[in-house]
């Protein structure tokens, strides 16, 4: 294995960044140096008690810790700064701290950095004036069963913990994940009458300091009465209201959001509202899923390109149909154009009609297997969808079966689609291809495709090209997006984020051979 | 003044030059280009390809040494307010000519191949809305246009392999038979199909570190070479001269004879695929001209944008057939030759002229 350590110095803000000192003796200096690195944290709590000559602080980060224990602790540092004043300085106050606290301690330290390491692995650090040793408790971290799974966004392999409809016990998810001071959170309020929590969540370091300043812009010009849910949010922030493309992500997974976050991106949690917000926001973020990121690099970069032939798929394929069968016969072979010709023998409606009409019962199933209640199941629309539209409506020679192929086709593709909202935006873009078609045929698809790009293209999130690393190219960020690099190869973030720190993986994360070590060695000497 | 948010790299000189200059012509141009050099047309490229170069680097000359860069400074600077503004706009004439020609030869094309009842002004109907949408805004909509209009018709360059099983190497030998005089003759013919490099003079101040893009701006007009040469090549080598004479879109019958097992003809594809290099063309000089206009008289952006898609819209439904479209082309040609090998040329030397002048003055 490799004989030099990689090193952590150009990634992000390391653990370097930290001071990495001792304790001095005065609580203050102690608290000082704490409340710098905790800069920007408005959720880290300093609780300063201060007893006849004796002051003492609890440090913590408060949805890591409930409420139950911040109690407890406080009871045990009541009766123990009580008999420390009765019984004078013997024993010491330490020991006594520790006979009265319910909880196990944890190791001491002396050191800034391991205090500060343990902090946001949920501990409570008790610092104690005229003492250079930091008191340290193992609480009881909230219970993490009963965490849901995300419905919306599935994998097979890799976390699968969902945000749940409480804002701090989603900052937990995502402060579990990510330990460490750089990780900012700053809290707002928004919503005259609804007075809704929202945090901005972002890493320092890595993030883009005037993207950080523009995401608090556009929320502190958001004036409204009630947030509902973070969509509320999403339509007062976008970059062009009227684009039906969603230029923030919103996912219910905490590991997407922490990939995000690690990625330069701006999360934007909201209470009450299981989805979060991370921006900027690029078109091919839509097409990857999480679980890109778990499975093996060549296997997912073949589903990628899966997910890009779904995405053409459900937008072209209605349309390239009614397009061939309209205008442009000549393009087929003739055995498959006879099939064709046969099937739509004695077809009362035109191609495009029926299309339009077969998408649109598709709609309707759709809502109505979606609003119909529970109790009632879903059966009743799988089965008069099935008996109606896949069989009596083509044998009673209503619809071509080419064409209930072609929709069934397009309406499975569309679920392709990782993200829900992307894919509601291409599922109805198919309707105005079809109806193109229809009229201009394969040229009026061409213009329409067009249209989208150059639509696209001009499109920007938070300042940042949408359509970026594609065009405008960066090549440093293909990596990602038309194949999924392994995890050793990711060696910058995505370009054009504007991230302070482009650098992510080291240069030695990949095994190397026998040969590139002696090499790697020989270099050294 | 250009805020560095709107700029785009210099790589991107690559594809705006590149897609700037392939467009239309590549269909026809080896029926048209042979008229002098015969066989030998194919060299003739190569040589028109150099020239432009040498057009590029005098533009190049001229745009650095102006603070602002773009044709209407230059004018300005070297002929007055008065003449230069005069020259300006008729430069936007050409720029709205060239994009006319384009546009009108591509609808020719669809009405010949696919749809020959359509309708020229329903056709513009749909295309002038997104014509308007990708320049009406910021250039980088138009430089993303330009991007995808370079690299995704590039797969058609593989279509041309089909033809080469039934190339006969006899139709192109003997090479160098024809004199220089010859070559060049056919260069002037083959400089129509690279011409629109010219609004180059427009958007260079658009381009971060743009003194920095030039050998950008090589490759682009090398990539393009390298595309119109293999084009010739094959289709010299397809062909005999004499069947060229017959044909109109040589290109197109190239890829006539592709079949695939699920597509009967090809050529729909590439007429299709086209428009992705059609597109880029139209708007860039769409963009050029409206840019010209804006910066010289002080107009709103999207008013002129509307007016000139306006005028592009009623000359384009105006000219009809064979005819009418041949006249665009022709006409086209010589004034773009007459602009880049002439005028070109002419303005750099009073350009470098004025600026030692006034250098000495002051």
């Amino acid at each position: 294995m490799n004989n030099s350590l990689p090193t952590n110095q150009d990634l992000g803000q390391s653990n370097s960044d930290i001071p990495s000192m001792s304790l001095s003796s005065s609580l203050n200096e102690n608290l000082d140096v704490l409340k710098k690195t905790f800069d920007g944290c408005d959720d880290i709590v300093f609780n300063e008690v201060s007893f006849v000559d004796k002051s003492v602080c609890l440090v913590y980060i408060a949805e890591l810790i409930s409420n139950q224990t911040i109690f407890e602790i406080e009871k045990g540092l009541a009766s123990s700064l009580e008999s420390y004043t009765q019984n004078g300085p013997q024993p010491s106050f330490t020991s006594l701290v520790y006979r009265c606290f319910p909880f196990r301690r944890d190791k001491d330290s002396k050191n800034i950095r391991g205090v500060i390491k343990r902090i946001m692995a949920g501990k409570v650090a008790l610092l104690v004036d005229d003492t250079d040793d930091a008191l340290l408790f193992d609480t009881n971290n909230p219970s993490e069963v009963n965490v849901p799974e995300s419905d919306t966004e599935r994998t097979v392999r890799g976390p699968n913990k969902g945000f749940v409809e409480t804002i701090d016990t989603n900052l937990r998810f995502i402060r579990q994940k990510i330990q460490t001071p750089s990780l900012k959170v700053n809290y707002l309020t928004l919503g005259e009458q609804s007075n809704t929590k929202v945090s901005v969540v972002f890493m320092e370091g890595i993030a883009d300091k005037e993207i950080v300043a523009e995401v608090h812009r556009r929320l502190s010009r958001i004036d409204i009465d009630g947030v509902l849910d973070s969509h509320y949010i999403e339509s007062m922030i976008k970059d062009s209201p009227w684009s039906p493309f969603p230029t923030l992500f919103s996912t219910e997974r905490a590991d997407r959001v922490c990939g995000g976050l690690l990625d330069g991106k701006v999360a934007i949690l909201t209470d009450g509202s299981p989805s979060a917000l991370t921006a900027p926001t690029m078109f091919v973020e839509f097409l990857h899923s999480s679980e890109d990121y778990y499975d093996s690099s060549l296997v997912a970069s073949i589903i990628r390109w899966v997910r890009f032939l779904g995405l053409f798929v459900t937008l072209i394929l209605p349309a390239f149909f009614v397009g061939i069968t309209t205008f442009h016969q000549d393009l087929l072979q003739t055995p498959f154009l006879m099939r064709i010709a046969a099937s739509r023998e004695a077809l009362p409606y035109p191609v495009m009609v029926e299309g339009f009409f077969m998408l649109l019962t598709y709609e309707l199933l759709r809502e109505a297997g979606l609003r119909m209640p529970k109790k009632l199941g879903g059966a009743i629309v799988t089965i008069l969808g099935l008996v109606l539209i896949g069989q009596s409506a083509v044998q009673a020679g209503l619809v071509g079966s080419m064409m209930a192929i072609v929709v069934s086709v397009t309406a499975l593709t569309s679920f392709i689609l990782p993200n829900y909202e992307f894919h509601q935006v291409i599922r109805f873009g198919t309707i105005p291809f079809l109806l193109l078609a229809g009229v201009f045929g394969f040229m009026g698809i061409l213009v329409a495709l067009m249209f989208v790009l150059a639509h696209l293209i001009s499109l920007r999130s938070f300042g940042v090209p949408y359509f970026s690393p594609v065009s405008p190219g960066r090549k440093e960020g293909w990596k990602d997006v038309f194949i999924r690099a392994p995890w050793w190869a990711m060696d910058t973030r995505a370009p054009g984020l504007g991230v302070d720190n482009i650098d992510r993986v080291g240069a030695k994360n990949r095994v190397h051979t026998p040969a590139e070590e002696k090499v790697d060695q020989d270099g050294k000497k | 003044m250009i805020s560095l948010d709107d700029k785009v790299s210099g790589l991107m000189v690559l594809f705006l030059i590149s897609a700037s200059q392939l467009g239309v012509g590549v269909l026809g141009f080896q029926s048209i280009i042979n008229k002098y050099a015969g066989h030998d047309a194919w060299i003739s490229v190569m040589i028109a390809g150099i020239a432009v170069s040498g057009v590029i680097w005098l533009m190049y000359q001229m745009l650095k040494n102006d603070e602002k860069g773009d044709i209407v400074a230059i004018h300005e600077f070297t002929y007055g307010k008065w003449l230069g503004n005069f020259l300006t706009t008729l430069f936007a004439i050409y720029l709205l000519l060239m994009a006319i020609v384009v546009l009108r030869t591509y609808i020719e094309i669809i009405q010949v191949w696919i749809f020959p009842h359509l309708k020229v002004w329903a056709f513009l109907l749909l295309l002038i809305p997104l014509f308007y949408y990708t320049i009406s805004d910021q250039f980088r909509t138009v430089v993303g246009v330009c991007f995808l209009g370079v690299v995704y018709p590039a797969i058609l360059n593989l279509a041309l392999f089909f033809s080469v099983q039934y190339a006969d190497i006899d139709n192109i030998l003997p090479i160098l038979d024809h004199t220089i005089t010859e070559l060049l003759q056919s260069s002037s013919l083959a400089v129509l199909d690279f011409m629109g490099f010219s609004a180059l003079l427009v958007f260079y101040p658009f381009i971060r570190e743009a003194g920095k893009s030039q050998k950008y701006a090589h490759y682009g007009n090398l990539y393009t070479t390298l595309v119109y040469t293999a084009v010739c090549l094959i289709s010299y080598l397809y062909y005999n001269q004499s069947e060229l004479d017959s044909v109109i879109w040589a290109s197109l019958g190239l890829w006539k004879i592709i079949e695939m097992p699920f597509l009967e003809r090809f050529e729909y594809f590439g007429i299709a695929t086209l428009f992705f290099m059609i597109l880029p063309n139209v708007v860039l000089y769409m963009w050029a001209a409206t840019r010209t206009v804006t910066r010289t008289f002080g107009f709103d952006h999207k008013k002129v944008a509307l007016v000139l898609l306006g005028i592009l819209f009623i000359t384009s439904a105006i000219f009809t057939g064979r005819e009418g479209v041949n006249l665009l082309n022709d006409s086209a040609s010589r004034i773009g030759l007459v602009f880049l090998f002439i005028y070109i040329p002419v303005l750099f030397v009073i350009n470098f002229i004025c600026r030692k002048v006034r250098k000495n003055v002051s």
